[in-house]
């Protein structure tokens, strides 16, 4: 993926072309323009603020580009019809919600809205993936007394049921004790489907992306290979940190402009 | 959670509106004897002409009135409190009854009857809870921001306030003969409605409540926030506004109908919650049985507690509604 000038080929998922959203006169998004190809796992990267989760936001289509486009699947994101578009793309957010009132199961049964499945598949697809998450036992329990990392448990079981061709993944790893990043982004990453997966965890970042688009101040600086991207100048410019990328890890040395650490 | 009581409460809450339909339609202010009763309910050839007048003509279209208000207003509560996300949602606080009482009253005084009947006060009421809902929505929408919680409510009070202080300017410079019929029904009161206001109460309540249940996957999707029904494939927008004018029709129906009718629109959502859950498949039937009994109850004891006069629907629904209004706001503070 990433190729500059690719020719068309048709395992693309998504083609951004200077892509920009604004808000009043706040630019989150600046004409970002990537290919995303089918079977990537590519890692959004970028320090707080950097416009990651407003452009994950144009991809699940909660908000339109106000300028560019994005082509998913060969058509007009805008062309695909909602619930359509869901079922082949699905999305964890980050923010949490209120789920008072509704059951374990209820809550992840929903993941499968966009599809129109039997009861007994919904059924069976539900429990799987709640054994996934570790919340099977707890199915009937009111979902609103969750805790952070639960509920952020609860809707990887919505798009584990779900399963579609395409994981988008808004800082899958808050909340989540190190098990469960470990465990359900392994779980993920085994299934060789295409994910877009924001992290502001670099480490993290490295341990699954074999590509990156690296955002700073709502630009795309850099993408390509994850090693090419993170580089140790951009890492000190733009993480403010001295270190280097080697073997799927990234050694941290030290913040820049402070010496050493005693 | 719930799954497993839910049958037994349905019944037992269509036990209970169906109890109290009878009883609202066979106490009231005029005492009749037992047997008479049932000779003029079974419209026997020797039950008294007047007492058929009370039963038939007075008292079950009003019994029914309450039944269909109660349960009109309790499904727009649901409605509007999972659009909003919004414990403290109502018809009543977010200024909507205000609009549809002020539309109707200024249609009584200004406009000239045939135009009034022409286009039916309902209509207008339903223009006016529209026009209100519209204002509040505006003066709490923020662009950057999802909507604020308690600005929302804010808002809807201000906007209540504007509505009701045109209301009594309207009744202040109007002939006082009308002021004190009109005060009356602006305090609530199911007092005179006649079989002819039913018909499309009903229609309009049905209509919604099949609507509302072919879409309760959608609702319970709106629950987890826009972002996530949007992500989930959920045409949020839409889904949003069929649910503001839903909730303006009903609104402004009952409100034509029998004045304002505050609570059971907030109220009644959340002890249905307490019993089965939130998804809206069970929700929305519990809320509107529930609603339907509470209200036809309150009526009755409107009518029969200082009999002969009667006291105003307010007056008993705000006591009613006191002490669990206190407890969601106790509970609304931490999410706020």
């Amino acid at each position: 993926m990433l190729h500059k000038a690719s020719p068309k080929s048709s395992n693309t998922i998504f083609k951004l072309e200077q892509v920009g959203f604004e808000i009043g006169d706040k630019h989150l998004v600046k004409s970002c323009s990537f290919e995303v190809h089918q079977g990537h796992f590519v890692g959004l990267l970028g320090p707080n603020g950097a416009g990651k989760s407003s452009l994950l936001k144009l991809l699940y289509r909660e908000k339109k580009p106000t300028t560019g486009t994005i082509t998913a699947f060969d058509r007009s994101i805008d062309s695909w019809n909602r619930r359509a578009f869901a079922a082949k793309v699905g999305t964890v957010l980050q923010e949490k919600a209120q789920l008072a009132g509704l059951t374990i199961e209820q809550v992840a049964s929903l993941g499968l809205f966009p599809l129109a499945c039997s009861k007994k598949e919904e059924h069976q697809r539900v429990q799987h993936a709640l054994e996934l998450v570790e919340l099977w036992d707890r199915r009937s329990e009111n979902a609103g007394y969750l805790s952070g990392g639960e509920q952020q448990r609860l809707f990887f079981a919505q798009i584990l049921a779900l399963d579609p061709e395409v994981y988008l993944l808004d800082e899958p790893n808050n909340h989540l004790d190190i098990y469960f990043q470990i465990r359900l982004l392994d779980h993920i990453k085994a299934k060789g489907k295409t994910v877009i997966a924001s992290f502001h965890d670099i480490n993290l970042a490295a341990r699954y992306c074999d590509q990156a688009v690296l955002m700073h101040q709502s630009e795309m600086v850099s993408q390509g290979p994850l090693e090419e991207v993170l580089s140790p100048e951009r890492l000190k410019e733009i993480y403010r940190v001295n270190a280097q990328f080697n073997n799927s890890a990234i050694t941290i040395h030290t913040p820049v402009g402070i010496d050493a650490v005693r | 959670m719930f799954a497993a009581r839910y049958p037994l409460l349905t019944i037992g809450a269509s036990i209970a509106l169906i109890v109290m339909l009878i009883a609202g339609v066979f106490w009231g202010t005029a005492p009749i004897p037992w047997q008479e009763k049932l000779a003029v309910l079974l419209r026997a050839p020797d039950a008294k002409s007047s007492l058929t007048a009370i039963i038939w003509e007075w008292r079950m279209p009003r019994v029914l009135a309450c039944g269909l208000v109660g349960a009109a207003l309790a499904l727009s509560g649901t409605l509007i409190q999972t659009a909003l996300r919004n414990p403290l949602a109502d018809p009543y606080l977010l200024g909507l009854s205000s609009g549809a009482s002020a539309a109707a009253v200024a249609a009584i005084i200004w406009l000239p009857a045939g135009i009034v009947a022409a286009f039916g006060l309902p209509l207008i009421a339903f223009f006016g809870a529209a026009l209100a809902f519209g204002i509040t929505l505006l003066m709490a929408y923020n662009r950057e921001r999802p909507m604020d919680r308690l600005l929302v409510i804010l808002a809807g009070v201000a906007v209540s306030l504007l509505f009701q202080s045109f209301t009594a300017f309207l009744l202040h410079i109007s002939d006082p003969n009308a002021t004190k019929t009109a005060l009356n029904w602006l305090m609530g009161s199911a007092a005179g409605t006649n079989w002819q206001e039913l018909p499309i109460m009903a229609i309009a309540t049905i209509i919604v409540t099949l609507l509302a249940l072919s879409q309760h996957k959608q609702l319970d999707a709106l629950l987890m926030g826009d972002a996530r029904a949007t992500s989930l494939g959920v045409a949020t927008a839409p889904l949003k506004l069929a649910i503001f004018l839903a909730t303006a029709l009903l609104t402004g129906l009952s409100v034509s109908i029998m004045g304002i009718v505050g609570f059971v629109g907030l109220i009644v959502p959340h002890l249905a919650r307490q019993l089965c859950g939130s998804a809206h498949k069970k929700l929305i039937p519990l809320a509107m049985l529930l609603g339907a009994s509470i209200l036809v109850f309150t009526d009755l004891l409107c009518r029969t507690l200082l009999a002969p006069s009667e006291l105003p629907l307010a007056v008993l629904l705000a006591l009613f509604a006191t002490p669990p209004f206190i407890l969601i706001l106790r509970q609304t503070r931490h999410v706020a």
